[in-house]
This record gives structure tokens, C-alpha cells and sequence, in this order.
């Protein structure tokens, strides 16, 4: 651990004496102003670059800042000089100097730009690097001088006010960046860093910064802040993506493949992948975004995880497409777009594990089960969505439809063995498990409705929108399991079964939501419209579910060595649940604004629901056969608080409070009850009631808008309380076996509060964003243990803080600390039982030389419960990547992953009263060479003649 | 080209000589290509006056300025007062305009008699003028001003103001679009406009411009614009003759038949919403010196333009850079609604606003990335005083020749 310390600020202080190599030598500095000739406007970000006259060697170099100065400091004395000055649209300005020993100081005072030869006097207008453009903040792309290979990226981090933070969260002035659209269009499925780390900086002509009111038609003038960046004409067409392949030790291996096309009306993209090193794409975007040109890969979350249990080999991949048929478009008002994607996903996983848990009893008895197991799973998954979204000015029409199927073959077994708390064996438990199934899914969501946006329209009458989804699924599987229990306390407790599963499923899911917003427009006259001022909606939420079940079971027959049918568990049923809620919502808003100072609203809304449930289930088993009704009352309240401090700050707050009700299903109150699960036999309960929860939700945030120091702060936390939940009592028999019986339980409480702190510093070429939080989370449950009432308690609390420090692209470090200490206490037991877990996290890039990139990761987890083992261990990776040709676009990396070899697969988990301490086959130590090409075209079109 | 046809039409109009100019002359204008520059290259002088702010003193923002020999006086919407300070920002005293959300109260305008203290307010409510004094002593009421909304007024005593007329004019008679007072006796229409039964008749054609006017250095005239109108006319007390015609480039000029169509017609604000760059509207039209001032509207932004007569140099004060001369503080001469632009010119000084928390945020930008030494009035504003405070007053005065 040590070394592994010394070693990061070995990295930091190579980095900080890089610039500092020079100070041997006597110097001195120059400085001055810089700007356009004709027209008098200070070029702000214009470059400054000093070279040594004699061999053109580049000395130092330096942007103007956004008032054209510049102050260059350590250039050589007395050597003559060349000092080169250039801004896009502008010849380069040449001027040849000396700095004496005796000045130290030169000052160049005014240097007027004169444009360019080809720039045509009336087309091409110098903006400014950064204006207001209404409401829109613009900033001129061209007035900030990049690298070529720059991409969008690199650019916002020059862009004052705008924080890309740790997390790829955008901030502008502080407040978060809900959207980042492209020529106001979503660029791959809204994927953001697909835009900013594969767009070349060059295409780009403006980046536009937005306050998007969420209803203009709502008094609360509530907004989101949008990104639009602009492309230049002519750059509207480009295609960009990744192929990649490397072979390590170990026979680990892995391949990408990542590529894009786009035009101002059209994009697609293909992706796939294969690995046997635990690298899994959870969704698409992962998949194009480890494609990305600029992608800090290392630091992002499609990497080998070495916590996953077992070992995974995966071959994915998938398309996503979009088409615009209006020129022009955008995703707010003028939009009529066909878009879609799919993923194919197929892996095996091979998993071997021991796991020892532990269940505490009453005073000073527990049971301990001592377990092995092993599995082996091949699944293979397909799912595509297509979608048609039509937006205009007044209306929107958008229809989404999903499809998926998986397949997937298994088998897996398992031994384990109880003990009591003096270590005396009190039970033998072998299962096996060979299993196929394939699973289908189909799905329609529509979405219809009228919009004002953009416009409020005082006269305008009320607004409605209709949503309706449809979801089919249907599902088989075949299983065949074998269990052998032994009891060493009574052998006639032994038992033996072979049972084979065959189960066919089938649901139907509808719902239909349909809300009316501004109803007060209808209801009420305009007289008491305005002494009233009510917002008043009505909303209605309509769900049908229907299922059927076939469920045939075999048990083996030894005599006559065939499957014969298992009566009692073989079973078709089917059933129906319905859910229908007529709501209610009346608001009221206060607001007070002093121009240039502050707006201040404050709303207060009751809402009044009605939920009528029905449930019904027939099947062949006559206790199955039943049929729920429930009708209930749900009011609720909300009090809302929003201020804006004019280009200070924004705080928003709000208390909700809400009721709902959750129904036991078929599953609780008449489930069949499956003998082979001897280790944990389930029972249902047919006087089940339904539970009603009542729930406070406090919510807290601050941000200052400042574009230096942007800060923020909140605190959002959750109490809710349910006083006959759904619980189980549970019997621990002498042999271990465990039994359960569903009953409403004495009451549930439940509170989690999250405070968080957000901080950054921009100073020239370095950010730093600090993140501390702090968490608490506490569970109170009463429930029956043995036959005696019993309250669980559970409190977690924690802490977290992220520290993210840049230097532009040159060195950039994470740093992540996760602490949190867990207690469970037991009524029925005096002492109590806590976990305490801590993960360390070291992430950081630094550019050795240009194209030549040092990358390291470091996790140092420690786990420590109760009754067992500590459990420590560090996983430590680095990789060395060098990126070459003149577009940087082929890239050779070096990887090694766990170097310290410590991944040995332990975990811990304690909740309630349950210790568990598992081992799992993970991955553990291995080195990688991998080779990528990045192919880039992004063409300037010319003029048609 | 564009610099030589600009020239020679202003040099016509300088060298017209005459005060009455029979015919307008047409000068054909490209924003974009008016200049930019620093502070310290612009401006002979510039100076901050924060405005003392106590709990009786606290405002909005400067919706109009008038400025007499010893007081700011100071016309704000969001309270609906009319406050008076001292030249040096403290506040003296101030004028109540009562409830601002009850519409009837509303204060619309000011007119201020310099050489006799006094201050005409016009309000909503009848009747319709009040007349204060410089101690905020109201004198009396009367009912003789029935114009409310823009007025000023000349050094001879007689009080220019825009009379508001209603666009579906339903009687077959010419409205006048100026009124003419002489101690709250209507004297002359001017302006007259006859929409009855014409295309334009309920249309946006035909709207009232509200803009402020303001007097220029020769205070017997005033120079004014109205809405949806690239025509300036110079107003007397006497005659309203056209004065000078804009021609924009096609791209930002609003097209003939705009606001006779289903959009344009029954939501205006939305169709300029669309087309930003429109210039719908001149206005704070005013000469100093050599220089003719005005300011174009659009929905994107305003522009604050001021044009040298002698050599057709355009210069847009929205592009003027702030430097060490001005402690890198900001002067918003129109860059968003929020503020007024040019609010007042008095001897040779011009006059514009900044909110207080826009200069605190420059006060932290100069503290994050520079070294700046402000004026004692500056430096005590940003040691005691808050983003919250009272707007700052700025008064500068250009350099000659620029």
C-alpha cells in the first residue's frame, strides 16, 4: 500500500517539475495587446507563440486573455528572437526582437491584426469570443485556438463557465446541463460525450447556452439549461469510429469495433464486441462510447470488473440509427424523426464459490451453513427499439416499440452443510440444477398531446396529454433438479427429490395514462381566475395485467426410471389485475420578483387520488382460486420553494408528501408450496390485508452561477412509514431448514438522507472539483423470528468524496474515497452486529509526451463484520498508450491488470441477522497488448460550382 | 462603397445648415459592420455612481432618467416610485406611486421642468398628471395631460409627448401620433395617421412605441422613431418632419406584409421570436456634437449605435471592450431587456445603468485572475455593499473624432 502511494506522488511530482526543467537559466518576459486592425476589437485567445530565431526552436507559447493581453514569463535574455502571432482569419503577425539583460521586460504594447487575404471583406465578421445572443450565451468556436486533432471536448474546457466535472456531469455557471444536442438534434441517442469526444473542434461554429422554460405556460418559472453545438456549414457530414483487437496472457483476449456516420439528417452507428475478461457493456452508449476517439479509457465504466463473480466471455454488439426528414429540425418544436437501436448480447459465465453464512438466532444460538457451488450459463439476449417522434409548435406524437428475446442453458450445483453454534453438524444439503429457457418481450408506448412551447398563452385552454403502453411477454423453461437432504438430528427428516419443471408464461400488461393540465381555464370564469389564481389538473392512471401460467412437474421415479407427474405442484392458472386512479391536483403559486434581484415563488399543492384495485386468479388448484378488491383514498400535499438571485444564484426546495398501497399478490397469499426447496420451504397466507405507506420526501438544493467558482450544495432525504407491511415470520428448525409464512407485519420505517457538496476551481489551465457527501440510511422492520415478535433494526452511514484535479489535457488524477459503517440490531439479542467497509480509489492520466499517455488505476477495499474475517485487498492496473500518425489515429496500449495479484473474489455482507463471508472464482492477474485505429473523415464540402 | 454613399448622406445633412429639412434623406445601414474598441479608446471619461441604497431607497432599475443640476431623478416600474439622489448617489427623497401590481396606480411616465423643479408624473389613474417639486411636495392634480406614456421636455417651455391611438381605429378621422403641450395646454398634433378601414387597421402596423425620448445637445428638438418604422423624424414644437430613412440589409428587415399575416397579426412577439434578427424598432434617437445616437431593437438583442456625421464612422457601444480605464467593469448599454440602454444625455454626459450583481461578478472575476485599483466611491461600494443593492448609475462622454 505503501509503495503503491509513493508511486502516485512520484507521478504528481513528475508532472510539477516537467515545467520547471528551465529555471537554470536567467530570464525575462514580454507582454502586450493584441488586436484587429480595422475594426478595433481586442482578439481575446489569439496565440502568442516565442521561438529562438536562430533554429526556430519553440521556446514557450501563450493565448491572449479575453481582453487580448498576454504576459509571458521565463523567455531567454539577450538571444535573438521570433515572436509569431496568429488568429484564425488573420495573417500571422511576425516580429523580430531581442530582450536585453539590462530591460527584462519587453513590451510590444499594441499588435494590430490584419485579416486574412482570402477572407472576404463582407461575408466574414470577427465576433467575439464569447456574447449574448437574447437569451442564449454564445461562445465563437474560432476565437479559441486548439490543437488540430482537438475535439469538442477539449474545447469546453477553455470555455469559461462551462465545468466538465469528474463524473462527465456539464455545468454551466453552476447549473447542470440537462441536454447536449447537435445542430439541435440528439447525436446518438443523446449520448453526450459521443459528440464531445469524437466531433472535431474545427466543425464546430458556435456552442450555444440555453435557459429552456420546462412549461412557459406554469407560473413557476421553472427552466433546464440546454447545450446546442452548432456546426459550420460544410462540416455537416462525418464518420468516425474504433477497431480494436489484443491478445494477452492467460488466453484473454478482447475486440471493439465502433462506426459511425452523420449527416445533417441522418446517423448511424455499429457497434460489437467480444472479451473473456469481464468487460460488459450494460447498455449501447457504454459500447459507443469505448469507441470514442477521445475516451480516457481506464477511467470510464466499460472496463474488465473485477468483482464480478465468475468468469465471463461475451461477444455484443448493436446499431443505433436516426433520421430526420425535415432540414432544420430540432428536437423541441419541428421535429419528425425515425430512430432506433439494437443490442445482441451472448456470453458464458463460469462461476465456482464457497460461501459461509450465518444466522443468528436467539441469545448465544445461531446457525451457520458452510456452502459450495459451481455453475455454468450461456445466455444469449436480443432486444431492438424503434421510434417515431412527430413535435411541432402545438402538438407531439411519439410512438416507441420495443422487442427483445433471450435464450439461455445452465447448470449448476451446490453443497452445504449447517452447523449450530457449538460447531456440531446438524444437516447435509446437496442440489443440482440443469436449466433452458427463452424468454420474448414485446412493447408499444404512444404518447399524444398539445404544447404551447416556447410561447405563453394567457387565453390558450387547458392542455392534454394521452399515454398508452403495451407489454407482451411470454417465457419457457425446463429444468431438472435433484436435492438430497440429510438431517444429523433425526434421520427420518432426510429427504430426496428429482423433479423436473416445466413452465409456460404468458402476460399481457396495458396501461393508460391521461393527464389535463389547466383545467381552471374551463372550470372557472376569468374573474375568478384571477382572484383565485388556481392551477387545477386532472390526471387518470388505468392498468390491466392478465397472465396465465403452465406449470407441469415430474418427479423421477427410481423404480420404473421414468418422470411421472407431480399432482400437486403441476398446475394452469391464469389471472387478472386491474388498477384504476382518477386524480385530482389543485396548485397555488406566490411569487414575488424585484427586477435585477431576485424571483421568488412559492407553491403549494393538494392532490386527491382514488385507487381501485382488482385482482382475480383461477386455477386447477381450488385454493388458488380467489379474487381481491380494494378501494382506497390517497390524498397528498406538496409545498415548493424556488428563488433565483439575479446571476447569483438558484436555490429550489420542496416537501411531498404522498400516500400509496401495495396488494399481496397470488404468490403471498396462495403460493404452491415446492417441497425440494428443503432449506427454505415459503407458505402463503390468505388473510393477507394490503399496506399502506405513507411517505415525506424533503428536498434542498443550492447553486451559486458563478462562472469562476462554481459551488453547490443539497440535501434530499426520504422518511417513509408503512404500518402493516407484508412481512415474513420465520421458523429456523433444529436441522437448519428455514420456514416461511407471509403476515402483515407491526410496521416498517424508513429513512435515507443524502447531503452533498459540490466545489470547483478553475484557475488558468487547472480545475480541481471536489464532491463530499454524506449518507444515512436506517431500516426498522417487526417481524417474527421462531414464533417471537422480533424488531430489526438496520442504520447505515457513510461518507464519500471524489476529487477530480485537470491540467487541460495534459495530466488529469481521481480521486475516490467510499466509507460507511452498517449496524443491525436484533430485539432478541442483547449484542449487535456491524460491517464496515471502506474503498480507496486512485485514477490518473498524464501525457508523458505528446501521443504517449501513462494511464493508472488503484482500488484498495477493506471490509470488516462480526464475526468474521477481514477482508483487504488492493487492485492496482496501469496501462501505457501511445497514440500515432499524423491524425493520432492508430494507437498501440500495454495494459496489466491486478498487478499486486490480490483479487481473491471474498466478500462480505451483514443485513438483519445474517452474516455472509463468499469466496468466488473473479478474475485475477493478467497483461494485454492491444492495437486500435480510430478512422476519422469529417468533410468540408466544397461550393457546388 | 457603402462608406462613401454613408458620408455623403451625412454630410448632406450636417451641411443642410437649416433646422427644417424638407425630404428625408436614405442611409442605408449594416450593423455588423459597425466598430468596436476599448474603453480607454472610446471614452474621454467614464464613472461608476453607486446609488445609496437603504431600506427607502431601494429600487429596480432606471426605467427613465432625468438629471437636473443638483438630483438624479430616477423613474423605476418595479416599485413604481420616483426617487431623487444627490449627485454624489445619496438619496434625498422620493415620490410613491402606491400598489405597482394594481394597474391603476401605475406611474407611466415622468416629465421634469429642470429650471422650475418641478415634476410632472403621469399616471393610469385619473386624474392623470400629478405636478411635484423637487422636495416631493405635491403641488397639484389636473387632468389637462391626457399623454402618458413618452414625453420630454424643451428648453422653450413646451412638452413633446407620444399620444397613444388605438389600432382598430374605428372612426374615419386622422389620428395624431405627437402631442404638443405648453403648460398643460395641448397646442398641436402632429404625426398624423388614418388607419380606419386600411390594411393595417388591428394590426401590429400600427402600435404605439413607447420608447423614452430623449432631448438632444440642441434642446429644442427631439429625434424620434415609431414602432415598426426605420423612418427618424425631427420634432419642434411647431412641425414633425421625416428626417432620415433607414435601409437595413434584407436579412434583418421586417418584411412589408409581416404584420398582416395570421402570426405577425395575432402574435407578434412570437413572429419576432422566430425572426430575431428584425429590427423592429429605433429608438433613444438623439445628436451630441457630431454624433447622431440611436439605438435599434430587435428581438436578439439591442444595439446601441452612434454614428460620427462628419466621417459616417459607426461605432456599437454593445462591442466596446472594458479595460483597466474602467477597472474591467461592465457598461450594459442594451444587451439584454433588462436594461434601458442610453436613459438620458445632459450636458455633453451620457447616461446608462449596470446592476449591482453583475458588477459584483466582475469584482470576482478581477479578483480571481487580476490586480485592480478602483476609485475610493468604488472600492467603499464593494467593500459595503451588496449584489443586491441599487442599480449604479454610469455616466461617460465620448471622445471627439472617434
Amino acid at each position: 500500500m505503501k509503495s503503491v502511494l509513493s508511486l502516485c506522488f512520484l507521478v504528481m511530482i513528475a508532472v510539477t517539475t516537467k515545467a520547471q526543467k528551465k529555471d537554470t537559466v536567467i530570464t525575462g518576459s514580454i507582454h502586450g495587446n493584441v488586436k484587429d486592425s480595422a475594426y478595433d476589437f481586442v482578439l481575446p485567445a489569439a496565440t502568442i507563440a516565442v521561438y529562438r530565431a536562430a533554429d526556430s526552436t519553440l521556446l514557450t507559447f501563450q493565448l491572449t486573455d479575453g481582453l487580448g493581453d498576454f504576459h509571458i514569463e521565463k523567455v531567454p535574455l539577450d538571444i535573438p528572437l521570433k515572436v509569431v502571432v496568429t488568429f484564425m482569419g488573420y495573417q500571422p503577425h511576425i516580429i523580430k526582437t531581442t530582450i536585453p539583460k539590462a530591460v527584462a521586460k519587453l513590451d510590444l504594447k499594441v499588435i494590430n491584426m490584419e485579416r486574412g487575404a482570402h477572407t472576404l471583406k463582407d461575408v466574414v465578421i470577427t465576433r467575439p469570443p464569447v456574447e449574448m445572443n437574447g437569451d442564449t450565451l454564445e461562445f465563437n468556436a474560432d476565437a479559441f485556438r486548439l490543437d488540430s486533432n482537438a475535439v469538442i471536448e477539449d474545447l469546453f474546457k477553455r470555455l469559461p463557465g462551462i465545468t466538465v466535472w469528474g463524473d462527465g456531469v456539464v455545468t454551466v455557471n453552476g447549473r447542470t446541463v440537462n441536454k447536449i444536442l447537435v445542430d439541435g438534434k440528439e447525436f446518438f441517442g443523446g449520448n453526450i460525450n459521443m459528440a464531445l469526444q469524437n466531433i472535431p473542434k474545427q466543425a464546430v461554429d458556435k456552442i450555444q447556452v440555453y435557459q429552456r422554460a420546462t412549461d412557459p405556460s406554469q407560473p413557476v418559472q421553472d427552466s433546464t439549461t440546454d447545450i446546442n453545438i452548432k456546426l459550420k456549414k460544410g462540416w455537416k457530414t462525418g464518420k468516425f469510429g474504433k477497431i480494436s483487437a489484443g491478445a494477452g496472457s492467460d488466453e484473454r483476449y478482447e475486440a471493439d469495433l465502433m462506426l459511425s456516420a452523420y449527416t445533417s439528417k441522418s446517423q448511424l452507428a455499429v457497434v460489437g464486441a467480444t472479451n473473456n475478461i469481464n468487460k460488459n457493456a450494460g447498455s449501447l452508449n457504454e459500447l459507443l462510447e469505448n469507441g470514442s476517439y477521445k475516451s480516457f479509457s481506464g477511467l470510464g465504466s466499460y472496463k474488465p470488473d473485477f468483482r464480478q463473480r465468475g468468469i465471463r466471455k461475451s461477444l455484443s454488439g448493436g446499431l443505433i440509427f436516426r433520421q430526420d426528414f425535415l432540414e432544420g429540425g430540432n428536437d423541441y418544436n419541428n421535429q419528425n424523426t425515425l430512430g432506433g437501436s439494437s443490442k445482441i448480447d451472448q456470453g458464458t459465465t463460469t462461476n465456482l464459490g464457497s460461501t459461509l453464512q450465518t444466522t443468528l438466532l436467539t441469545e448465544g444460538q445461531s446457525q451457520t451453513v458452510h456452502s459450495n457451488n459451481s455453475s455454468v450459463n450461456t445466455q444469449t439476449g436480443m432486444d431492438g427499439s424503434a421510434y417515431y417522434n412527430l413535435g411541432t409548435d402545438k402538438r407531439v406524437l411519439r410512438a416507441n416499440a420495443t422487442a427483445g428475446y433471450t435464450t439461455g442453458q445452465g447448470s449448476s450445483s451446490n453443497t452445504s452443510s449447517t452447523f449450530n453454534a457449538k460447531n456440531e453438524v446438524l444437516s447435509n444439503n446437496n442440489n443440482s440444477n440443469i436449466n433452458t429457457n427463452n424468454h420474448r418481450n414485446l412493447g408499444l408506448d404512444l404518447t399524444f398531446g398539445n404544447q404551447t412551447y416556447g410561447r405563453y398563452e394567457p387565453n390558450a385552454g387547458p392542455k392534454y396529454q394521452l399515454d398508452y403502453e403495451l407489454k407482451n411477454n411470454s417465457s419457457n423453461s425446463i429444468a431438472d433438479r435433484i436435492t438430497d437432504f440429510n438431517s444429523l438430528i433425526d434421520p427420518e427428516r432426510n429427504q430426496y427429490f428429482n423433479r423436473r419443471y416445466n413452465n409456460q408464461t404468458a402476460s399481457t400488461s396495458q396501461s393508460l395514462e391521461f393527464e389535463l393540465t389547466r383545467l381552471e381555464r374551463w372550470l372557472l370564469s376569468k374573474h375568478l381566475q384571477q382572484l383565485l389564481q388556481l392551477n387545477i389538473r386532472l390526471n387518470n392512471d388505468a392498468t390491466l395485467n392478465n397472465r396465465s401460467n403452465n406449470a407441469s412437474v415430474f418427479d423421477f421415479d427410481t423404480t420404473g426410471k421414468s418422470y411421472q407427474s407431480n399432482a400437486d405442484l403441476s398446475n394452469r392458472s391464469n389471472g387478472l389485475e386491474f388498477k384504476e386512479k382518477p386524480g385530482i391536483e389543485i396548485s397555488r403559486t406566490f411569487s414575488k420578483n424585484f427586477i435585477n434581484r431576485y424571483s421568488r415563488y412559492f407553491s403549494f399543492t393538494m392532490t386527491a387520488d382514488q385507487e381501485i384495485f382488482f385482482m382475480k386468479n383461477n386455477s386447477e388448484k381450488a385454493f388458488q382460486n380467489l379474487s381481491r378488491n380494494y378501494s382506497n383514498f390517497l390524498p397528498g400535499a406538496r409545498i415548493g420553494y424556488n428563488k433565483y438571485v439575479h446571476n447569483r444564484s438558484a436555490t429550489n426546495a420542496s416537501l411531498i408528501y404522498q400516500q400509496r398501497m401495495t396488494y399481496p399478490g397470488i404468490d403471498q397469499l396462495a403460493p404452491l408450496v415446492d417441497s425440494s426447496q428443503v432449506m427454505n420451504l415459503t407458505t402463503g397466507n390468505l388473510q393477507l390485508q394490503s399496506a399502506k405507506t405513507h411517505s415525506l420526501q424533503l428536498s434542498y438544493n443550492f447553486n451559486t452561477q458563478s462562472a469562476v467558482n462554481p459551488f453547490s450544495y443539497g440535501i434530499n432525504s426520504n422518511y417513509s412509514r408503512t404500518a402493516n407491511p407484508v412481512t415474513d415470520s420465520t421458523i429456523y428448525d433444529v436441522d437448519g431448514k428455514t420456514r416461511r409464512y407471509f403476515i402483515n407485519g407491526g410496521g416498517q420505517t424508513q429513512f435515507t438522507s443524502n447531503l452533498y457538496v459540490r466545489k470547483g476551481f478553475k484557475m488558468k489551465q487547472h480545475t480541481l472539483n471536489l464532491e463530499p457527501s454524506l449518507y444515512y440510511n436506517s431500516n426498522k422492520n417487526a417481524s417474527y423470528v421462531n414464533g417471537a415478535s422480533s424488531d430489526f433494526t438496520s442504520v447505515s452511514k457513510g461518507f464519500r468524496i471524489n476529487i477530480n484535479y485537470e491540467v487541460l489535457d495534459r495530466f488529469r488524477l481521481k480521486f475516490g474515497e467510499d466509507f460507511s459503517k452498517s449496524t443491525s440490531d436484533q430485539s432478541y439479542r442483547s449484542t449487535r452486529t456491524d460491517a464496515t467497509n471502506n474503498t480507496l480509489k486512485f485514477a490518473g492520466s498524464v501525457q508523458l509526451i505528446k501521443g504517449l499517455r501513462l494511464q493508472s488505476s488503484l482500488e484498495r477495499t477493506t471490509s470488516i463484520s462480526t464475526g468474521i474475517p477481514g477482508n483487504r485487498f488492493t487492485i492496482w492496473s496501469a496501462d501505457v498508450t501511445y497514440r500515432f500518425l499524423k491524425g493520432k489515429n492508430a494507437e498501440v496500449r500495454l495494459a496489466a491488470f491486478d498487478i499486486l495479484h490480490q483479487n481473491q473474489g471474498l466478500q462480505n455482507y451483514t443485513g438483519g441477522n445474517i452474516i455472509v463471508r463468499s469466496q468466488n472464482n473473479v478474475m485475477q492477474q493478467f497483461f494485454l497488448c492491444t492495437f486500435a485505429y480510430y478512422p476519422r473523415f469529417f468533410t468540408q464540402r466544397s461550393p457546388k460550382k | 462603397m457603402i462608406r462613401i454613399s454613408l458620408i455623403s448622406g451625412l454630410l448632406l445633412l450636417l451641411c443642410a445648415g437649416s433646422p427644417v429639412i424638407a425630404q428625408e434623406k436614405v442611409m442605408r445601414l449594416d450593423p455588423k459592420m459597425a466598430r468596436g474598441g476599448t474603453t480607454s479608446k472610446i471614452f474621454e471619461t467614464m464613472e461608476f455612481i453607486p446609488l445609496e441604497t437603504t431600506k427607502a431607497s431601494l429600487f429596480g432599475k432606471i426605467d427613465q432618467l432625468a438629471v437636473s443640476d443638483d438630483f438624479f431623478i430616477i423613474r423605476d416600474a418595479s416599485t413604481n416610485c420616483v426617487l431623487l439622489f444627490k449627485k454624489d448617489g445619496s438619496f434625498y427623497k422620493k415620490i410613491t406611486g402606491g400598489n405597482a401590481e394594481n394597474y391603476k396606480n401605475l406611474i407611466q411616465h415622468i416629465t421634469v421642468d429642470v429650471h422650475k423643479k418641478t415634476i410632472y408624473v403621469h399616471r393610469n389613474s385619473k386624474p392623470m398628471s400629478e405636478l411635484y417639486d423637487f422636495d416631493c411636495n405635491l403641488i397639484r392634480k389636473d387632468s389637462a395631460i391626457k399623454d402618458k406614456y413618452a414625453t420630454t421636455l424643451l428648453s422653450n417651455g413646451y412638452m413633446v409627448a407620444r399620444h397613444f391611438y388605438a389600432r382598430d381605429n374605428k372612426k374615419d378621422s386622422a389620428v395624431n401620433r405627437v402631442s404638443i403641450y405648453k403648460d398643460t395646454m395641448l397646442t398641436k398634433g402632429l404625426m398624423p395617421l388614418n388607419s380606419f378601414g386600411g390594411p393595417d387597421a388591428g394590426t401590429n402596423m400600427i402600435t404605439t412605441s413607447t420608447m423614452n425620448l430623449l432631448r438632444s445637445e440642441n434642446d429644442t428638438v427631439v429625434y424620434m422613431s415609431d414602432f415598426n418604422e426605420q423612418l427618424i423624424y425631427r420634432v419642434t414644437k411647431d412641425t414633425a418632419l421625416p428626417y432620415l430613412r433607414f435601409i437595413f440589409p434584407l436579412a434583418q428587415t421586417v418584411p412589408p406584409d409581416a404584420m398582416r399575416d395570421s402570426l405577425g397579426k395575432q402574435r407578434p412577439w412570437e413572429y419576432f421570436s422566430k425572426n430575431p434578427a428584425y429590427i423592429y424598432s429605433i429608438g433613444n434617437t438623439a445628436t451630441l456634437g457630431n454624433y447622431f445616437l440611436f439605438r435599434l431593437t430587435s428581438y436578439g438583442k439591442p444595439a446601441t449605435m452612434v454614428m460620427n456625421l462628419k466621417t459616417g464612422n459607426m461605432l456599437q457601444l454593445e462591442k466596446v471592450s472594458t479595460d483597466s480605464t474602467t477597472c474591467f467593469l461592465p457598461f450594459t448599454t442594451g444587451n439584454e431587456w433588462q436594461n434601458e440602454g442610453i436613459t438620458q444625455i445632459h450636458e455633453g454626459y451620457l447616461y446608462c445603468s449596470e446592476a449591482a450583481s453583475l458588477m459584483f461578478n466582475a469584482h470576482e472575476r478581477n479578483m480571481a485572475f487580476r490586480t485592480v485599483a478602483y476609485p475610493e466611491r468604488l472600492e467603499k461600494f464593494f467593500k459595503k455593499g451588496k449584489p443586491s443593492d441599487n442599480p449604479i448609475l454610469i455616466r461617460f462622454k465620448l471622445k471627439d473624432n472617434l
